[in-house]
């Protein structure tokens, strides 16, 4: 039984060693991420964004923002995005078959008319029933487009093939952006002149417990909620380490579907966003990528460790757990569709770092981790490993996931110190060292249930109940969305 | 939380129960794997006692005896470490691995041949009825040989061997009270063992102990029969276990030493962050306090007198909490901070007194020392303040950073020299080295728009730059100032290899278009690129003539949506004839151009 004990072996150093890799993934996300937080922080301080939005001779912008029975906030949604300032500019809000008055409710408000609309089929979306216009000059930058349901990413390719402008910025309509938000993403696209910025993102924030006057946040307060304590600190520890060190690697694969500004030219050249998959934005930065690789261009996806967009968090394990399920079934659609990218050396950096990172950490972690735990538990109670052996691995887990919670709030306190109270840090540490007993293992569960519900072919998106912001001026009652793909 | 794991429910998933499956068979596997790795005693509790040499650890005696020193150590119930074992003896398990019946060797290995010695109380065993039991024979009469210790160091010293009665032993001798059992050795046998070198252990048979043990003291050959004596000087007055001095690192102890790094690393990283937040909200008070402050004075000043900056100058002095402020880095910083916001939205003589109020607190020394400061941040601010503040005599010293490493200090110098000498600035881009971002180009041109343009320098030879981002950018300040003289050079761009250059002389075309600009543009449109051919047409809709609108009908029945819709706004802007035409194209056409028709003509 030689063979036995050898194959024991092998697949103890395996899990041994996927460990390892993991924490030194983790190690070199905090370090990288430092410089270029950071860097982004001082470059802000000595930036005049204001140009951006009065100039005539910045780059032409559209805002595509689906909506699927949002009636209860759209009308104030819409306004709050009205009322950016920048002057090359248009507004597409897609109405994806709403079984609400929205589309009403937006007639009503913005004085529109259906308008004759000859549609280039750049890209493949289902039919548009109509094309409506404010006949108010004012709102002459909105166009609202009506279409048969078609899920959100057909939706987004009806509002490409309407856009006119340079660049395409995709938002959540239920999200609350930040005044400068626009001008922030957009500089980023054409900040860089040896390579051509194909996609760009900044960070996303939870908006829960927050205060909202008029669409637009006014007060900062850590969510009272614990689901969306946790979310909050790992949106930080996200955004503000993982993604901002894929920033300064070149290997960033995902756009948060929230927030995002996108090179329209080469989103329409690679055949726009996926309607087959729940992960269509990290697939669309994929096959982004792929066709830039396979044109020779050089190219990068930038991210800003600016917060530009809140968002209300799911504050139910029910919600969340749907939500991580459609997460883990868009990553492994995703990352199975461009399979090819695993190791090749045509890809560089991509093939060699960013695809297995994706692979081995972020689609397969929940599983090797479920059952390397279940292992190390069940050989713990049988006595073949010492519990003491077993308590020391456990501290050093969750030791090192506080020393890294700590460390992405040391981030967000030296650069952009949203939750300024002392109260709030010690509840985000706090909320650091409960994650792994009452948060962490409900992710586990809840992706190990996507992988299995992508086995059974599923599709659906899941409802997502959101409970609304605290709000001053307006009162949001619960509604629901199909929206908020992968803001984390 | 129990309730969340109850909402996943999938009693008839085949996948999910697959995977629970895979789990547990996982699981079981890797228990039995754990279990064949402990050491495979086929005599459980038989074993050596070795003695420890100096500088042996677990590893070299393990590596000796043909196992690991986690097994020898697991087995002596000692926890595993890489330094000198401390204990004097250990107990080296007899497996398969490291004993045999038979006299087989691989390369390296010695045998060491384990013999019984008599007068040693104990079991006896008895051979198996066909007398072939090759655990015990009898080799050249007495005493017997029973087995083969494999060995790869001559020089291990062995105290005794204990193999307990009733085993299955090698597969050969049978239990106690059975057929063909052990019983007693009355008296017992002592077995010795022949080892190459000197006289290292001793080797008993017996079986009088708790165990019933058969004991095999091991000796040379040339001293057996003095084994009893030596056995009695070398038996163990059994193992005596010290505490190890100092304590060995187990593989605990690692992983909790790295845990008490990694505590001590987040109690370090959370006084840091109470340290930054509470700096930063003092910060903030500190800020909001000192806006106020000089908010207040700069109102009544400003209010009060065109000149006020004497005042002003004589207010920040006597406020003493201004006056403490100007005194700390952070407060100047502030306050200069102040000055040139005060700057840079006031314009004519008010903002003047903003620069003399700069110059005398002195504040110019501070934005001059900053151009010498390594911190890039505080480089990229001396640059901007002394820009704003028109300190035209410290451009040499901006002008060096013009190809600077650092990109940042690089835009802030370029736009600070454009900022300083209007478009006699722009000579920088004849020695530039870099390229220029789309964004630096907006921020150079925003500022180069608000300047008088009597006095644009000779753009002929950026035109020719190999650095093509200066290419575009001229491109864009020639069509923006609409400087004719350039055409024949802009044509000439026409030509370039990038098609970037290409688009941004087709636009640049537009602006100081002349005579000749069509046919060239028509001629160039059959070999340009999709996106410069959408280019053309829409240029052709706002500088053509009737002239083009066979050209722009032949392009409304090309197989490109984007390409129709272009060529159809054109015809449209050119006059009551391109109108008819395209309404009369498309009416014939009918389908998709009825389509494009009604678009144009909704005016969307």
């Amino acid at each position: 039984m030689i063979w036995f004990e050898i194959l024991a072996g092998m697949l103890t150093d395996i899990l041994y060693f996927y460990c390892a890799c993991m924490l030194v993934f983790y190690v070199l996300f905090a370090i990288v991420s430092i410089g270029e937080t950071l860097r982004n922080y001082k470059k802000n301080n000595s930036t005049d964004y204001s140009l951006l939005a009065t100039s005539e001779l910045g780059p032409s912008v559209s805002i595509i923002a689906p909506a699927f029975n949002e009636g209860v906030g759209i009308i104030d949604n819409v306004r709050s995005l009205l009322s950016m300032y920048y002057s090359n500019l248009e507004i597409i809000i897609v109405n994806d078959g709403s079984t609400d008055d929205s589309l009403q409710k937006l007639i009503s408000a913005y004085e529109l008319r259906k308008v004759d609309f000859f549609i280039e089929k750049q890209l493949p979306s289902k039919h548009v029933k109509g094309v409506y216009k404010s006949t108010n000059p004012v709102y002459k930058k909105l166009i609202i487009v009506d279409k048969v349901n078609g899920g959100k990413a057909d939706a987004l390719n009806a509002a490409i093939n309407i856009a006119s402008k340079d660049y395409i910025v995709a938002i959540d309509v239920d999200c609350i952006l930040e005044q400068d938000a626009l001008l922030k993403i957009i500089k980023t696209l054409i900040d860089y002149p040896k390579v051509r910025v194909i996609a760009s993102g900044g960070v996303v924030r939870i908006a829960n417990s927050c205060v909202v006057e008029d669409g637009k946040l006014v007060k900062v307060n850590l969510p009272k909620n614990y689901l969306a304590r946790v979310q909050t600190l790992e949106y930080l520890r996200s955004f503000l380490l993982g993604r901002m060190a894929w920033t300064r690697l070149n290997g960033l694969l995902l756009i948060s579907g929230a927030f995002g500004a996108f090179d329209r030219e080469i989103v329409i050249k690679c055949g726009g966003y996926n309607t087959k998959t729940v992960g269509e934005d990290m697939e669309l930065i994929v096959r982004m990528r792929r066709y830039m690789v396979e044109t020779n261009e050089p190219h990068c996806v930038k991210y800003i460790p600016d917060p530009l967009c809140w968002t209300e968090a799911p504050s139910t394990y029910k919600v969340l757990g749907r939500q991580r399920n459609r997460w883990m079934r868009g990553t492994i659609e995703t990352l199975l569709a461009h399979k090819i990218i695993f190791f090749n050396k045509r890809y560089g950096l991509m093939g060699y770092i960013s695809y297995p990172y994706w692979f081995f950490f972020e689609m397969m972690g929940p599983a090797i981790e479920f059952v390397g735990f279940s292992i190390f538990l069940t050989a713990t109670i049988l006595g073949i490993i010492k519990w003491k052996f077993f308590f020391s691995m456990l501290l050093f887990m969750i030791s090192f996931g506080c020393m890294y919670s700590s460390f992405a709030i040391l981030m967000e306190v030296l650069s952009y110190h949203q939750y300024k109270r002392r109260s709030d840090i010690l509840k985000l540490l706090l909320v650091a060292v409960t994650e792994p007993f009452l948060f962490h293992p409900f992710m586990v569960w809840s992706s190990i249930m996507g992988m299995v519900d992508y086995l059974r072919n599923k599709k659906s998106w899941g409802e997502m109940t959101r409970s609304g912001f605290s709000t001053k001026t307006l009162e949001l009652k619960p509604g629901i969305v199909n929206g908020d793909y992968r803001k984390a | 939380m129990p309730s969340i794991f109850i909402s996943y429910r999938y009693p008839k998933n085949i996948f999910f129960r697959s995977f629970l499956t895979l789990v547990i068979c996982l699981n079981c596997f890797f228990l039995i794997a754990q279990k064949k790795q402990r050491p495979n005693s086929t005599f459980p509790n038989s074993h050596l006692k070795h003695i420890v040499l100096p500088h042996q650890t677990f590893n070299s005696i393990g590596k000796s005896y043909g196992l690991t020193g986690e097994e020898i150590a697991d087995y002596n119930n000692l926890e595993y470490y890489d330094g000198d074992v401390i204990p004097k003896y250990l107990t080296i398990p007899l497996t398969k691995r490291n004993s045999s019946i038979d006299k087989i060797a691989f390369t390296n290995e010695h045998l060491v041949p384990l013999f019984q010695i008599k007068g040693i109380p104990g079991r006896l065993i008895r051979y198996k009825k066909n007398g072939n039991n090759p655990l015990i024979r009898r080799v050249n009469g007495s005493p017997l040989l029973v087995g083969y210790l494999h060995t790869n160091e001559v020089n291990n010293e062995v105290v005794e061997t204990v193999v307990p009665a009733g085993i299955r032993h090698f597969g050969q001798v049978k239990q106690a009270g059975k057929k063909a059992a052990i019983t007693d050795l009355k008296p017992a046998i002592t077995i010795a063992i022949a080892v190459p070198q000197k006289a290292l252990a001793s080797a008993v048979v017996g079986g009088a102990d708790t165990v019933s043990a058969i004991r095999a003291a091991i000796v040379l050959p040339k001293i057996v029969n003095s084994s009893s004596t030596l056995l009695k000087e070398k038996r163990p007055a059994l193992v005596e276990i010290k505490k190890p001095q100092p304590r060995p690192a187990t593989r605990e102890r690692k992983v909790l030493f790295l845990v008490e790094i990694q505590l001590a690393i987040t109690f370090f990283l959370l006084v840091i962050i109470f340290f930054v937040a509470a700096l930063r909200n003092r910060k903030e008070v500190l800020h909001t306090q000192l806006k106020a402050s000089i908010r207040k004075v700069l109102i009544n000043e400003v209010l009060r007198e065109e000149t006020f900056s004497e005042n002003l100058n004589r207010s920040l002095s006597t406020s003493d909490f201004l006056k403490k402020q100007m005194a700390k880095k952070g407060g100047r910083q502030f306050i200069i901070d102040e000055i040139i916001n005060g700057r840079k939205s006031i314009k004519g003589k008010a903002g003047e007194e903003f620069l003399k109020l700069y110059v005398s607190l002195n504040m110019n020394d501070d934005s001059s020392k900053k151009l010498k400061s390594k911190n890039w941040n505080d480089v990229v601010k001396g640059i901007q303040e002394l820009a704003i503040m028109e300190q035209n005599h410290k451009m040499t010293e901006i002008f060096h950073e013009i190809n600077s490493r650092n990109e940042l200090i690089r835009m802030e110098a370029q736009c600070a020299l454009v900022r300083l000498s209007g478009f006699g600035g722009l000579w920088f881009l004849n020695v530039l080295n870099y390229p220029i971002s789309e964004w630096q180009q907006m921020k150079l041109l925003s500022m180069l728009s608000t300047l008088p343009f009597s006095d644009i320098p000779d753009l002929h030879l950026l035109l020719t730059s190999p650095n093509e981002s200066s290419v575009i950018f001229t491109l864009k300040l020639i069509g923006l100032f609409q400087q004719r003289t350039m055409h024949g050079e802009v044509i000439k761009c026409l030509a370039n290899k990038n098609e970037t250059i290409r688009f941004f002389a087709i636009k640049c075309l537009k602006e100081i278009h002349n005579e000749y600009t069509v046919d060239i543009l028509l001629r160039k449109f059959a070999t340009e690129s999709r996106k410069n051919k959408i280019s053309i047409v829409k240029v052709m809709g706002e500088i053509g003539s009737q002239d083009q609108l066979d050209f722009l009908l032949d392009v409304l029945s090309v197989d490109d949506d984007t390409l129709k819709i272009s060529a159809a706004k054109a015809l449209s802007k050119l006059g009551a004839k391109g109108n008819y035409l395209l309404e009369e194209y498309c009416g014939r056409r009918g389908g998709q151009y009825s389509q494009i028709f009604l678009h144009i003509k909704s005016g969307v």
